[in-house]
C-alpha cells in the first residue's frame, strides 16, 4: 500500500500536532471526517499569503491571534504525508467559520490515546512503543453516542439497561423475570423496548390483543412532525404478569398493536429532526421520550431492553440512559472480542471511562451446570483481565491505593479480582432448558414454571438488581 | 478558480445584515436569498456536481432558487434518506424560499413580499450559514 492506513494516519497526525517545533500557545486539534480523512484545526486566524488581502471578519483580527506562517507550513507538509487520509483543505482556522465556536468548542472533542509502535530511529537506536494523546474531533455518521455521557440528567428513577453483544443469550427472559420479581416487591416497573430492529419483548409480557395501540417507533415518527404528545398516552399497557403482585409492570413496546408498516417507520426513526435549537439527534430524542414516559408513568424502576451488538441505539442506552448497564455475556471468543473492542474504544477517552465503568455489570448468561464452579472461576478471571486491561486504572508502582484521605494522592479505581461489588464480578444466570422458548404467562403445569424454579435461575440477578435499585437512582 | 460558493454565501449574508440594519429591505431580502442559493450550490459542488473551469456549476444545476431547490429534491441528488434528512433537519426554513425570486431585483419594492417573508428568508440564510460551518468542520454531507 503506497499511502498510509486509517490507523497509521491518526498516529502520524498526532505526532505532528504535538511536535515541539509548533508554538505551544495553540493546541493543534485533529478533525477526522466521515471518510477518516484528517485535518488540523487551530483556533487562530490563518496567516495570509503574500499580497493576499483580508476579507470579512478577519479584517479586524488581532495580529497576535494570527498563526505563524512557519507553523502553518509545517502542518501543511505533515498533512501531505497523510495521503490518502488528508482532507482537501488540510487546516481549519477561525476564518473558515461564521461561528468558530461551533467547531472549536464542539462537545465531541476528546483527548484520545494513540499508540506509536516501536521503531528504529535514524541513528539506529531502538525506540520502544509509546502512547501519546491527541485532541480529536471524530465526525462519524454513526457511533458518536458511545462517547457521549450526558452532562446532566434530570432526577429520574433508577434505569437498568439490558444489553448483549448478540441475541439468544436470554436477555429478554431475564428482563421479564426481573420485572416480575420487582413487581412482587410492590414496585411499579416501567419496561421499555428500545430493541427497534428486533421488536417483540412485549410478546413475553402481554397477550397480543393487550399490546398498546402505539409503539416507540410511532413516537419517533410522529414527534418528527410535531405530534409526539398525542402518541405518548397511547403507547403504554399493563402486563397481566403483575396482576397477582402488589406492584405493576407497565410496558412500552417497540411496535404498536395493529402495525401495518413497521419497516417504513423504522427506516425514518433515526433521522435528525429540526428544532429551534438546531437538529435533534437520535440520542437526544431517546432521552426525551424516556423522560416523558417517566413523568407520565411515575415508575420506581425503569428496565430498558437494548438493541444487541455495537449499534448506535445500544450506545445511547448504555452510555447516556443507563444508571446501570447489565452486559450479558457467555464464555465465547465472540463475546470477549466484542467487549474488548467496546471497552478499548472507551479506554482511549479517559473522561468517558470514569463516567461509564462503575455503571457496568457483567451477567454470566446461560451458565452451564457441568463443571459449574470451574467454569465460573475461569469466566470471572476472564472478565477481570478484560476490565483490568481496559477500564480499570493502571496503578503506578509505589502509589498509595487506598487513600482518598490526602487530597494530593490520586485515587485509583482498580478493584481486586475477588471484589464482589466490582463491575467485572459476574452475576450468574444458570442455564435451564425450561426457559428456552419460555412463555412467562403460562402457569406451572401448563408448560410454565414455578416461582421456585424462577428463583433458582434468576434469583441472584434479582437480588443484585434489588440491592442496586435500593441504592437509589440519579 | 474565480468562483467560491462558500465565501460568496458568507459575504452575501453579511452584506444582507448591513442593508437590513439600514432599512434597505428589498436588497437585504435579495442577498439573504442569494446567500442561501450559494450555500446550496457549495453543497452540490462538495457532493461532486460538475463545474466549469471557473468553478461555476454546470447544467442542470445552473439555476436560481426556488427552482434550484426543486431540482435538488426532484432529481434525487440526495439519493439516500440520511443525506436528505441531514439537509432537512438543518434547513427547516428552506421551503420558505419558494416565493423568493432573483428577479425581485427588477421589481418595484412594494411588489416584493417583504412584509410576509423577509424574516423567513433571513432564518433560512442563518440556517445555511450554520450548515456551512458544520460542513467546513467535516461534520456533515
Amino acid at each position: 500500500m503506497a499511502g498510509c492506513t486509517f490507523n497509521q494516519a491518526l498516529v502520524r497526525a498526532a505526532l505532528a500536532a504535538q511536535d515541539a517545533r509548533l508554538p505551544a500557545r495553540w493546541t493543534v486539534g485533529v478533525v477526522r471526517d466521515v471518510y477518516g480523512r484528517l485535518r488540523f484545526a487551530v483556533d487562530a486566524w490563518r496567516p495570509l499569503a503574500d499580497g493576499e488581502e483580508a476579507e470579512g471578519p478577519r479584517q479586524y483580527a488581532d495580529p497576535d491571534e494570527i498563526y505563524p506562517v512557519e507553523a502553518h507550513n509545517f502542518l501543511v507538509a505533515a498533512a501531505a504525508g497523510l495521503q490518502p487520509y488528508s482532507g482537501s483543505s488540510p487546516l481549519l482556522y477561525r476564518d473558515d467559520f461564521s461561528n468558530p465556536a461551533l467547531l472549536f468548542r464542539h462537545e465531541d472533542w476528546h483527548r484520545t490515546i494513540v499508540t506509536v509502535s516501536a521503531e528504529t530511529t535514524e541513528d539506529g537506536a531502538e525506540a520502544p512503543s509509546r502512547e501519546i494523546s491527541v485532541h480529536l474531533l471524530d465526525r462519524q455518521i454513526t457511533g458518536q453516542d458511545w462517547l457521549r455521557p450526558p452532562a446532566d440528567a434530570p432526577v429520574h428513577p433508577h434505569r437498568l439497561v439490558f444489553f448483549g453483544l448478540k441475541g439468544g443469550v436470554g436477555r429478554s427472559t431475564a428482563l421479564t423475570m426481573v420485572a416480575w420479581g420487582l413487581a412482587r416487591q410492590g414496585k411499579r416497573v416501567l419496561l421499555v423496548d428500545f430493541d427497534l430492529e428486533s421488536p417483540g419483548l412485549s410478546g413475553l409480557l402481554l397477550p397480543s390483543e393487550q399490546v398498546a395501540e402505539c409503539g416507540l417507533v410511532d413516537w419517533l415518527v410522529e414527534d418528527a412532525v410535531g405530534q409526539g404528545d398525542e402518541v405518548l398516552r397511547r403507547m403504554v399497557s399493563a402486563s397481566p404478569l403483575a396482576e397477582t403482585t402488589t406492584g405493576a409492570i407497565r410496558v412500552v413496546a417497540a411496535m404498536g398493536r395493529e402495525e401495518q408498516d413497521y419497516l417504513a417507520k423504522l427506516a425514518r426513526a433515526y433521522t435528525d429532526v429540526p428544532s429551534p435549537n438546531g437538529p435533534k439527534r437520535m440520542g437526544a430524542r431517546m432521552r426525551q421520550v424516556l423522560e416523558l414516559l417517566e413523568i407520565q408513568e411515575q415508575p420506581d424502576v425503569v428496565l430498558i431492553d437494548s438493541r444487541a451488538g455495537l449499534h448506535d441505539l445500544a450506545a445511547v442506552s448504555i452510555t447516556s440512559l443507563a444508571d446501570t448497564a447489565l452486559l450479558f455475556a457467555t464464555d465465547s471468543a465472540q463475546t470477549w472480542m466484542g467487549y474488548r473492542q467496546l471497552f478499548t474504544h472507551w479506554q482511549r477517552r479517559p473522561d468517558v471511562v470514569t463516567h461509564v465503568r462503575d455503571r457496568l455489570a457483567i451477567v454470566r448468561a446461560l451458565t452451564p451446570k457441568s463443571d459449574r464452579e470451574g467454569g465460573v472461576r475461569r469466566f470471572q478471571h476472564e472478565t477481570y483481565e478484560l476490565f483490568a486491561e481496559t477500564l480499570y486504572d493502571d496503578i503506578p508502582p509505589g502509589a498509595e491505593v487506598e487513600s482518598g484521605v490526602l487530597e494530593h494522592v490520586p485515587v485509583y479505581f482498580h478493584p481486586s479480582e475477588s471484589d464482589e461489588a466490582a463491575p467485572h464480578f459476574p452475576i450468574l444466570v444458570d442455564w435451564d432448558e425450561r426457559f428456552q422458548e419460555f412463555d412467562p404467562r403460562l402457569r406451572a403445569g401448563q408448560g410454565g414454571v414455578t416461582e421456585a424454579q424462577i428463583d433458582a435461575t434468576f434469583g441472584a440477578l434479582l437480588q443484585w438488581v434489588t440491592e442496586r435499585v435500593s441504592g437509589g437512582g440519579e | 478558480m474565480t468562483v467560491d460558493y462558500v465565501i460568496a454565501s458568507r459575504r452575501h449574508i453579511r452584506d444582507a445584515f448591513v442593508l437590513q440594519y439600514e432599512g434597505r429591505l428589498a436588497n437585504a431580502g435579495q442577498l439573504f436569498g442569494i446567500s442561501v442559493e450559494c450555500g446550496l450550490k457549495s453543497l452540490l459542488v462538495r457532493g461532486g456536481a460538475p463545474t466549469d473551469p471557473q468553478g461555476n456549476l454546470r447544467s442542470p444545476f445552473r439555476e436560481h432558487l426556488p427552482k434550484l431547490d426543486t431540482l435538488i429534491n426532484g432529481l434525487m441528488t440526495l439519493p439516500d434518506g440520511r443525506a436528505a434528512g441531514l439537509l432537512h433537519s438543518r434547513l427547516p426554513n428552506l421551503a420558505s424560499m419558494a416565493n423568493w425570486k432573483v428577479d425581485h431585483r427588477y421589481w418595484r419594492e412594494s411588489a416584493i413580499p417583504l412584509t410576509t417573508s423577509i424574516e423567513a428568508w433571513e432564518w433560512s440564510a442563518l440556517e445555511m450559514d450554520a450548515l456551512l460551518d458544520e460542513a467546513a468542520g467535516g461534520g456533515v454531507l
